[in-house]
């Protein structure tokens, strides 16, 4: 068949994306089963990918979204500072540079470039992200709340040559060793990323030689395009305007009790979306600034979710969109900003971009969920083996309500997807940590016709002397929103000692005492909820309080319904009474 | 008493429309086959017509294995029972809770999976073991009591029990069993240990669970089965074909009927590494591809490969399965374009009605059968069911939903169907066996179901698999690996230690607790079994997570064995994951005892020789076929008339009751003494 005229064969093209696919589904496998940091094999605080010769992406395994959009940026930085000409075969490169990625120093990019056997020019790239237990900041673990300069937050590495064709440079892997805390299992992590990239390279190599190396590139091709044409169609949908909406964050964990704003106007024209920051804080004292890159990336979930959150993503998923961030932003990092927990803003990003396009389209947009990961570092000394440990973890909370049903409880956040929590089981017995409840939080879901999610109390019992916390519960000033009437949640905290004589809440804190036999209480918000509350059938919120989702108490004040303890029958006089009162 | 060589053996495999029956002589190797319609709803009364088609006295049954498809659905379309689940206090919710994870990502309407027990059944109890099963707090008695009471008042009949650190000391798990038994004996109960030794208290709650749910439909069905065959005369206990492959009495069934849920897949694996064996390859890739979907599996040295957790439409089952892969795409699998014209095959098929378009029972949209009849892989004859495929009726429906959008000719989006096809069965295989280490080069491929040999020959030829073998009777094959499975069980206890601080004989004390433990379970369930014990190890290097499982040898355990099973961990996990580590400690988690009751494989009957040269009357007819790039004439044979030795070069199509075998050109076949199929690339296409 003469090819060169005609347009690939879209059967080709399904089978290369099922082969695409399938190579960054196994490097996902290679890297989470031969991890050796919780964070990564029960968390999955990690995305692997393969990208061409640009370092455009070409396939991703399912993982962080927020690691999503940016992976492919770090690849082209790569490109750019080293320069395709001078790359080897088996070289390996490092980045996690916050300027010039987006993300804070802990996520390391592991990337390798590729070649056909013979050729001197790489033909793709096999990258992976992955959270490092420590990348040698003023804290153990890092996620500072306080740092004021990136020089307190660790190492930084820009296209670092770890492997120079096969050859190890043991220069670069000796101040790796002697700069991270945990530098064994973190060097673990290290080595499992190289094996996941090797593994990825391996099936790129075999696709092209299979199919050539000009029916790939037309093959990927004609992928973007498809999922071009439908984003397109999907911005076509929703009418054009200006929407804007406006929340805050609570402060930058330096300058306390001073708001930050996240103000986002979104233009529809046609089948074009710009989303443009304009208005927001400018960057900030404390950590919370993020890098361009990973504002992108947080944008891109957005959008992502709003045009096609069930379609592949590609290069081409994003081309109808255009992100505007001032250069003085905190959406911006620049030298030399403090950026450690970058994340939390872009979780209120989405919320925000989701509240700006609600009216707009109200069959796709829940209220507002519980926005943080909630992150939570505990660390010390074993007092059994006399060896430093480290236990984190995200937490999960509620998600909104919809104009169809009640949102989902305790579920992880909008910039964190296929992201887990840790089997107690193995909490308690890796670390010296008891965990005393995991439950969900009553009354903490948003009211309304359909209910907010919940979130959790998660009590870690500390069985160390010498324990510490860090941990970032934002958003307590800013509750998550209801839509179409609906209530705001309850919000995310820690309570150190909540049963004690004096529990404490704490909302970010970095490297806090806390004494043996104290209990940290990780309570997260709710998601907001839909509708107004009154609308709710009373037997509706009288099966919420059997089932316990709501209290008593929260029946009668936030959805007017008077039910009985013992029967949980709804005392409709009582009830018809309150909801007209 | 029946002669010993008139003892049969019987296997009953029910399915969604089918059921099979496999009747095997075991002197001889004789095989016979019976089909009935399935009888939803009464199960028992196609049973019973399919052995009155058999015409076999039950007395002479040395043994009868039901595969069942009982619990899989019960759990699919949620008709379980009333599910009660008591758990550790603090922690009724981890259920609810899981894993917080998001499979969809992008998806802000994604919902997890629902919980098989509302909240208001899930009771606390008072009770804490820690980590290294010491106890923290006593179980109060009151609880459970006040938990039975609620689960009697409220209608509950089955109780699941989980709770923190069972893995590692069961003893309050057992002390609630005891306190149930005594409240509220009519209850079932499922404790989370007795099916799972390991840690991970979300997947162990969903196991008990899943099991709880399913309980009382698996028990009494079962039951039923057990009264209907001895009312015919079958005196002994009857086997069911249980998830990991072999098979378990029906006793361990009905109380651990989550170990049934793959039940029927199960079958085909180990028929394929039964007969691989005996074919001479030891090492073979099960490809199972039926009417709606497609079950792929390994077995490797003739054993086959079994995975310690899987999912179920995402709830954790962890229990021993069979490592099958399966892709919802078969012979009957609606072919589809999406909003964006992209072309896909499956999920939905077009089932028995109205079949594919080619039936003419008024399908209209194109199956993967439609595809293979244009391109001439199907014979224009009567198929099983008697119908004259209609080549017409399957041309314009590819033609009016595939090739007309698509603007290519009919050939081209038969072809392309095929390929998708092709190409997600290939990359299913690869998964379980690229993605584990393993070169699929190595193997041999075993065609089966109705539609695998059809398929065969493409994708050994995608995969670069020398051999493909398609046995006879392809359609029933998995039934007749019910009679080939040896009695099984799988023992594990969770042992964290560091592998050079293992004592050798506290490890061999451990493996004996388990191996008399084993040893017993299969004197009682297959007294004239030959027991065999198999130990293993899992292991990892120190800071990880997930282990490699590493067999034991038998005999004594010295600290050389210690030794070399460290060796062969790092070139296992070489071999897996690329990387390994000789420098790096290493711990112990998990010790393995799989306890086997052999029954004895009996031979399959040997057919009569020929030579090269097939017999006359043995080629029927032929063909113009489609294969990728151009029509070739294509000879049509009749496989009953084939002797051993007999060779057929391709293309061909070697027709049998219910299956069509393709051989691509390039490729050949030969017949062996037992009248399998063996298919090799000869040259290049």
């Amino acid at each position: 068949m003469s090819s060169a005229r005609k347009p690939i064969n879209p059967i080709t093209v399904e089978v290369l994306r099922h082969g695409f696919h399938a190579a960054a589904d196994e490097m996902k496998l290679n890297l989470m089963r031969t991890a050796y940091n919780p964070i990564i094999y029960e968390v999955l605080d990690f995305s692997v990918g393969l990208f061409d010769d640009n370092g455009d992406m070409v396939s991703q395994a399912a993982g962080l979204p927020i690691f999503l959009g940016n992976l492919g940026p770090s690849v082209k930085q790569i490109i750019a500072d080293i320069g395709p000409a001078n790359m080897r075969d088996g070289d390996v490169y490092l980045i996690n540079d916050t300027y010039t990625v987006g993300t804070h120093l802990n996520d390391v990019v592991v990337c390798t470039p590729i070649f056909l056997p013979g050729e001197t020019l790489p033909i793709g790239h096999a990258a992976s992200r992955a959270h490092w237990l420590d990348i040698g900041a003023v804290s153990p673990g890092g996620w500072t709340t306080d740092t004021t300069e990136i020089y307190q937050e660790g190492i930084r590495l820009r296209s670092i040559q770890l492997y120079k064709a096969g050859e190890l440079n043991r220069d670069v892997y000796r101040i790796l060793a002697d700069n991270v805390r945990y530098a064994d299992s973190v060097l673990g992590d290290l080595r499992a990323q190289i094996a996941a990239s090797r593994t990825g390279e391996r099936r790129y190599v075999e696709l092209i030689q299979r199919w050539g190396l000009d029916t790939v590139r037309a093959a990927i091709a004609a992928m973007c395009n498809a999922e071009e044409a439908a984003a397109r169609a999907a911005v076509a949908a929703i009418p054009d305007g200006v929407y804007t909406a406006e929340s805050f964050m609570d402060d930058d964990g330096v300058m306390l009790g001073l708001n930050r704003t996240v103000k986002v106007t979104v233009t529809v024209t046609g089948d074009e979306m710009t989303i443009d920051l304009d208005g927001s804080s400018p960057q900030v004292a404390g950590p919370i600034n993020c890098g361009w890159a990973a504002t992108l990336s947080g944008a891109r979930i957005a959008f992502k979710a709003i045009t096609g959150p069930l379609s592949l993503v590609n290069e081409g998923s994003f081309r109808p969109l255009t992100l505007k961030v001032p250069d003085n932003s905190m959406f911006n990092a620049k030298l030399p900003a403090p950026s450690a927990v970058y994340g939390l803003v872009l979780m209120t990003l989405c919320d925000t971009i989701f509240r700006a396009l609600a009216d707009a389209l109200p069959d796709r947009i829940p209220a507002a969920h519980y926005a943080d990961v909630s992150a939570i570092f505990l660390f010390g000394t074993d007092p059994g083996t006399g060896a430093p440990w480290l236990h984190v973890e995200a937490e999960g909370g509620g998600w909104g309500a919809n104009r169809f049903r009640d949102g989902e409880s305790v579920m992880i956040a909008i910039a964190d997807g296929d992201t887990r929590n840790v089997p107690i089981e193995i909490v308690e017995a890796k670390y010296p940590l008891r965990i005393d409840r995991y439950a969900v939080r009553p009354d903490s879901g948003g009211p309304g016709r359909y209910r907010g999610g919940l979130g959790h109390f998660r009590d870690y019992h500390v069985l160390a002397d010498d324990c510490r916390i860090t941990t970032t519960q934002e958003r307590s000033q800013c509750p998550p929103w209801g839509l179409a009437g609906g209530g705001p949640a309850m919000t995310n905290r820690v309570v150190v000692d909540p049963s004690g004589s004096t529990p404490e809440i704490v909302q970010k804190c970095t490297g806090k005492p806390v004494g043996r036999d104290s209990v940290v209480s990780c309570q997260t918000g709710g998601g907001g909820g839909y509708g107004p509350a009154f609308e709710r059938p009373a037997d509706e919120v009288a099966a919420d309080v059997m089932r316990g989702y709501v209290t008593i108490e929260g029946a009668a004040r936030d959805y007017g319904v008077v039910v009985d303890p013992a029967t949980f029958a709804v005392d409709r006089t009582a009830t018809a009474a309150l909801r007209t009162g | 008493m029946p002669a010993a060589d008139s003892r049969v053996r019987i296997g009953i495999d029910i399915g969604g429309t089918f059921t099979d029956f496999v009747l095997l002589e075991e002197a001889t190797g004789r095989i016979r086959l019976e089909k009935t319609s399935t009888t939803p709803g009464r199960l028992t009364v196609g049973i019973g017509a399919g052995l009155d088609a058999l015409g076999v006295d039950l007395a002479d049954a040395r043994m009868i294995v039901h595969g069942t498809t009982v619990g899989l659905n019960c759990f699919l379309e949620r008709k379980g029972a009333q599910t009660g689940l008591i758990t550790t206090a603090g922690f009724r919710d981890v259920y609810e809770i899981g894993r917080v994870n998001r499979e969809e990502m992008y998806d802000l309407f994604y919902q997890k999976p629902e919980p098989l027990v509302p909240r208001e059944h899930r009771l606390e109890v008072r009770e804490r073991m820690t980590a290294r099963g010491d106890v923290l707090q006593q179980l109060e008695d009151e609880d459970v009591r006040a938990a039975a009471t609620h689960f009697r008042q409220a209608g509950i009949t089955s109780i699941a029990v989980c709770l923190l650190h069972a893995y590692a000391n069961p003893a309050h798990e057992q002390r609630v069993g005891e306190l149930l038994a005594d409240s509220y004996p009519e209850a079932l109960v499922t404790l989370s240990h007795e099916l799972a030794r390991e840690w991970r208290e979300y997947e162990r709650t969903s196991t008990a669970a899943i099991n709880a749910y399913i309980g009382n439909a698996v028990e009494g069905y079962l039951g039923s089965v057990e009264e209907h065959l001895a009312a015919r005369g079958h005196a002994r206990p009857f086997f069911v074909n249980q998830s990991a492959g072999g098979i378990i009495s029906v006793a361990t069934a009905k109380g651990k009927p989550v170990r049934t849920i793959m039940s029927g897949p199960a079958g085909g694996a180990v028929s394929a590494a039964a007969l691989g064996v005996q074919a001479g390859f030891p090492d073979v890739i099960a490809f199972d591809m039926g009417g709606t979907s497609t079950d792929v599996s390994l077995a490797i040295a003739g054993q086959v490969r079994v995975t310690a957790e899987s999912r179920l439409e995402r709830h954790p089952v962890m229990v021993p399965m069979v490592d099958i892969r399966s892709i919802g795409a078969g012979g009957g699998s609606i072919a589809w374009l999406d909003d964006r014209n992209r072309l896909d095959v499956g999920p939905r098929s077009a089932g028995a009605e109205p079949g594919p378009a080619c039936y003419g029972r008024g399908g209209t949209e194109p199956a993967v059968t439609d595809a293979n009849l244009v391109l001439g892989h199907l014979a224009e004859r009567p198929l099983a069911a008697g119908i004259l495929p209609d080549r017409d009726a399957a041309e314009r429906a590819i033609h009016d939903a595939i090739a007309a959008p698509l603007g290519l000719s009919v050939t081209e989006a038969a072809a392309g169907i095929i390929d998708i096809v092709n190409s997600r069965m290939a990359y299913a295989i690869r998964a379980i066996t690229v993605q584990r280490g393993l070169d699929p080069a190595g193997f041999a491929l075993l065609a089966f179901g109705g539609a695998g040999p059809m398929h065969g020959c493409a994708i050994a030829r995608e995969l670069g698999i020398p051999v493909t073998i398609v046995p006879v009777a392809p359609g029933a094959f998995s039934a007749l690996g019910m009679l080939l499975g040896d009695v099984r069980h799988d023992l594990v206890r969770t042992r964290l230690a560091r592998l050079d601080d293992v004592d050798p004989a506290d490890l061999a004390a451990r493996f004996a607790h388990l191996e008399d433990e084993g040893a017993a379970l299969i004197a009682a369930e297959a007294p004239e079994a030959e027991p065999a014990l198999e130990r293993a190890v899992e292991l990892r290097y120190v800071g990880q997570e997930y282990t490699v499982r590493v067999p034991v040898a038998a005999g004594e355990i010295r600290h050389d064995t210690l030794a070399a099973v460290r060796r062969e961990f790092d070139r296992l996990h070489e071999q897996h994951y690329g990387h390994a580590s000789d420098e790096e400690p290493v711990e112990l988690i998990n010790i393995r005892v799989t306890a086997l009751g052999k029954l004895g494989a009996p031979a399959f009957e040997s057919i009569a020789e020929g030579s090269a040269e097939p017999p006359a009357g043995a080629r029927i007819g032929e063909q113009s076929a489609w294969f990728g790039g151009g029509y070739a004439m294509t000879t049509i044979w009749n496989r009953d008339a084939l002797l051993a030795g007999n060779r057929i070069d391709g293309p061909a199509l070697i027709l049998e009751g219910g299956a069509t075998t393709v051989i691509d050109p390039g490729f050949a076949a030969t017949v062996d003494g037992i009248g399998n199929l063996i298919v090799r690339q000869e040259r290049a296409q």
